[in-house]
């Protein structure tokens, strides 16, 4: 991992990812100027038709599902963290070379067990679309305090971090805010269409 | 709903219902479709905080690319292979140099592609964008990819002169609009990019800067990037400024080799005779069939 400060372990890290925005920062920073993780990955996709620019959109995007996977306490410290890494990068070029080559056999020795299926998706482009729309008209100081809030910070954390006198007000504002937000993707269009579909599964 | 319902469906989404009440729960969702889409409604609202971490997340990793690690001094034995390899990578950038002298007009933009970042609209909807077409000749690229060719033929050079005149230059906010449509008139990409990031998504002008950056991020070869930044403003329902984004948004795709979503939208255009890039959408059609 990264040699340029002292070694962290993996409990540490993932105390970190889920501890105050600082701390999350910081553990994030030091995994992300990992040169073994990017060019585990990089070398992976290359040696399996992809592109040099594919290795970097590849570990960013694996980037972004490893934090959320660690937030919300899927990563069960079974594996090492660079392995569940590595893991989800494979699975997720495998995804993307499906959608690239529908009709390229992809091996089993592809996929790793590592990391289950679920761990792996992104949010579905029908529903990114209709949120887009929502986040755009949510305003900023609503979408900083939906953002602190869903990387877990305490409501003291909110309050200083958002500028409010206290952990209450914070709370209040939070409250009003999830309220807002969730009146304004109700009134989203193409919101009915992507509900009937939620509904159907 | 009532409030106590709201936190049922919050530790029902967060897993921290026992197996019984989840199960409990779930039974009450299917019997009750008003339930059922209200924690669809809360799905929703949890993704789109998701959603924030994820931009928050590649606007930092971009970050973190460009400020390069400190590194360690090496020393001892190390050293000196250290300075080795500084002398032979400076020879070969000498070598490098001088073999490009000829074509370095022609030279292909770098190809950097660091994380994506997507816009936040505006307060208030912008003026569409002004799109000069032939104004400008097309990128000129040489790919070794035949869609970027395809995509990067299809590129116009949208002219924000008006833009540029409206900006009302004696305040502040307006000199920084003011540098970075000139930075793009000059063709500076780079500079357009690194100006833009310092503009606040509370600027007046936010909007119209990052409408600018993603076309900054495309001629700069960031069709990633520039993707997501088009995507947002497309999404963002903004008339005809969203019309070009979903029009730029495509020659970003096939500018990736992204085939699929490319089709899906390009036949989106196609579907839409009113659409104001549907002629555009027909030209490409077009020439994508003659090359395969």
């Amino acid at each position: 991992m990264h040699k340029e400060t002292r070694q962290r372990s993996d409990a540490e890290l993932e105390i970190a990812i889920r501890g105050t925005p600082g701390e999350r920062d910081a553990a994030l920073l030091y995994l992300f100027r990992s040169n073994e993780l990017q060019e585990q990955v990089r070398k992976y996709v290359v040696a399996h038709g992809g592109t040099d620019a594919d290795g970097e959109d590849v570990f960013q995007d694996t980037f972004v599902l490893f934090d959320r996977n660690v937030r919300q306490g899927r990563y069960n410290g079974q594996s090492k963290m660079s392995t569940y890494f590595f893991a989800i990068a494979k699975w997720h070029w495998v995804t993307l070379s499906r959608k690239r080559r529908p009709t390229v056999e992809i091996g089993a020795s592809a996929y790793d067990a590592a990391v289950p299926p679920g761990d792996v998706a992104l949010i579905a482009e029908d529903h990114q679309s209709v949120l887009h729309g929502a986040l755009a008209q949510v305003g900023e100081t609503c979408k900083k305090l939906l953002l602190l809030s869903g990387v877990a910070a305490s409501n003291e954390e909110i309050a200083r971090e958002a500028g409010y006198g206290s952990a209450d007000m914070a709370k209040k504002a939070l409250y009003r805010c999830r309220e807002r937000f969730r009146q304004i993707i109700r009134e989203q269009p193409g919101l009915e269409t992507l509900l009937k579909s939620m509904l159907v599964r | 709903m009532k409030p106590d319902i709201h936190e049922k469906i919050d530790a029902y989404l967060r897993n921290a219902l026992s197996a019984d009440e989840r199960a409990r729960f779930e039974q009450a969702m299917a019997a009750d479709e008003e339930l059922a889409a209200e924690v669809a409604i809360f799905q929703l609202e949890q993704e789109g905080q998701e959603l924030l971490i994820e931009r928050d997340l590649r606007e930092k990793m971009r970050r973190w690319k460009t400020d390069a690690p400190l590194a360690k001094p090496p020393s001892g034995r190390r050293r000196l292979w250290w300075w080795l390899l500084v002398a032979g990578l400076l020879c070969l950038s000498g070598m490098l140099w001088y073999l490009a002298q000829p074509v370095a007009e022609n030279a292909p933009a770098s190809p950097v592609r660091p994380a994506p970042s997507t816009p936040t609209a505006p307060s208030s909807p912008p003026e569409s964008v002004p799109v000069a077409k032939n104004q400008s000749p097309p990128l000129r690229v040489e790919s070794d990819s035949p869609l970027r060719a395809l995509a990067l033929a299809a590129y116009d050079r949208p002219d924000f002169s008006e833009t540029f005149r409206q900006a009302d230059t004696t305040k502040n906010t307006n000199q920084e609009l003011q540098r970075i449509l000139e930075a793009w008139n000059n063709k500076q990409p780079d500079v357009v990019i690194k100006a833009a990031g310092l503009v606040p998504a509370g600027s007046p002008h936010y909007f119209r800067v990052q409408e600018i950056l993603a076309h900054a991020c495309l001629e700069s070869a960031q069709y990633g990037r520039a993707q997501q930044i088009f995507s947002g403003i497309a999404a963002a329902g903004l008339g005809a400024a969203s019309e070009h984004a979903e029009w730029y948004g495509l020659i970003c795709l096939l500018a990736q080799s992204r085939t699929d979503l490319a089709r899906k939208q390009l036949d989106n255009l196609l579907a839409d005779e009113h659409h104001i890039r549907h002629e555009d959408a027909l030209r490409l059609e077009k020439k994508w069939l003659k090359m395969r």
